[in-house]
């Protein structure tokens, strides 16, 4: 066995086609902020959909901070035997609450059919102070009594979107490539 | 008795005045699998002409992940997914050069937490890495 932190880089072979392009990037030159709380009772979800709807936002880039959450269904990256994918997600487990904030990330964009979509990874608390996470269920995970704070960096247009990834297949967020373009297909 | 933290103030004279700035654009990518997180951060600002940058947001995963500890060692937490839950840091230029400076919080496929600096070569990305950086314009320094 290698020595920790002297094991080598292994790089994965994924199923379909090495992109030549490595990444996709935008750029805004000014990023509208807000800054809001999750609603207790209502999903994650819930709370960034109607926070950001109200302020005609549908691409955006959020971080969360503090609060509880009630109930959390979350589930990690994990190998997928059978499977053509490298790695998927395991099958959500569901952590009961009162369970504490830490920090988060997420992302809202468009998914592939053009609805609001959520991208969520947190570090939480359990009751006792140990510590999970992983990629959280934001249509499953209920904000408890004491709502996180969110602050957001809204992107103009529908700048960010699901779409098929050829590469991994898998359907993943991505910089939206010609900017806004209301009711066009999506790639993919 | 406590001590009284103003009793243990640096001369002012000996420290330097804090950077003044403002932010500046923000940008948001996505990385394809096998990049290195830090290395690929340093490059979206180059290409952006990003000199100094805070990161505002991350999500995503990485096949494997290598982290330094405050102590110097570094570990290696096995993939072949391992999920990013927070990640803080920013960019300097320094001598033309940008470097990311990146630490956070990973889960393994178990879900056992690690922390630590996300050490530069050494991170790969799994599936996807989103991540979305700030511009920090600093004022010139005062003569």
């Amino acid at each position: 066995m290698s020595p920790p932190g002297d094991v080598p880089v292994r790089l994965l072979k994924h199923p379909g086609p090495v992109a030549a392009r490595r990444w996709d990037s935008l750029s805004c030159e000014k990023a509208r902020a807000f800054r809001f709380s999750l609603i207790p009772g209502r999903s994650l979800f819930d709370g960034i959909f109607n926070a950001m709807k109200a302020a005609n936002v549908s691409a955006a880039a959020l971080t969360l901070t503090g609060g509880t959450f009630s109930r959390v269904d979350y589930c990690l990256a994990a190998p997928r035997p059978g499977k053509p994918q490298v790695a998927g997600y395991t099958d959500p487990e569901r952590m009961g609450g009162p369970i504490g904030l830490i920090g988060a990330s997420a992302t809202l964009g468009l998914d592939v059919k053009g609805r609001p979509m959520v991208h969520c990874h947190a570090l939480l608390s359990k009751p006792d102070g140990e510590l999970f996470g992983g990629h959280i269920m934001p249509g499953e995970s209920i904000v408890g009594a004491v709502p996180p704070v969110v602050f957001a960096r809204a992107f103009a247009g529908e700048a960010i979107r699901q779409r098929y990834d050829p590469e991994t297949i898998m359907s993943l967020f991505h910089p939206a490539e010609d900017g806004p373009f209301p009711g066009a297909p999506h790639a993919g | 008795m406590q001590a009284d933290p103003q009793d243990a103030v640096s001369p002012e004279s000996d420290v330097a005045p804090p950077e003044s700035g403002q932010t500046g654009r923000i940008l948001y990518a996505r990385v394809r699998p096998n990049e290195d997180l830090v290395q690929t951060v340093e490059k979206l600002c180059l290409q952006h002409g990003f000199a100094d940058a805070v990161v505002r947001g991350s999500l995503g995963s990485l096949s494997q992940c290598c982290l330094e500890l405050h102590t110097g060692a570094r570990i290696d937490v096995p993939g072949p997914a391992v999920e990013m839950l927070t990640l803080m840091g920013e960019v300097r230029t320094v001598d033309g050069a940008p470097r990311a400076q990146l630490s956070g919080t990973v889960a393994d496929p178990e879900g056992k937490i690690f922390a630590g600096r996300f050490a530069a070569g050494r991170n790969p990305v799994c599936i996807t890495f989103e991540i979305t950086l700030e511009e920090w314009l600093a004022d010139a320094a005062p003569n």
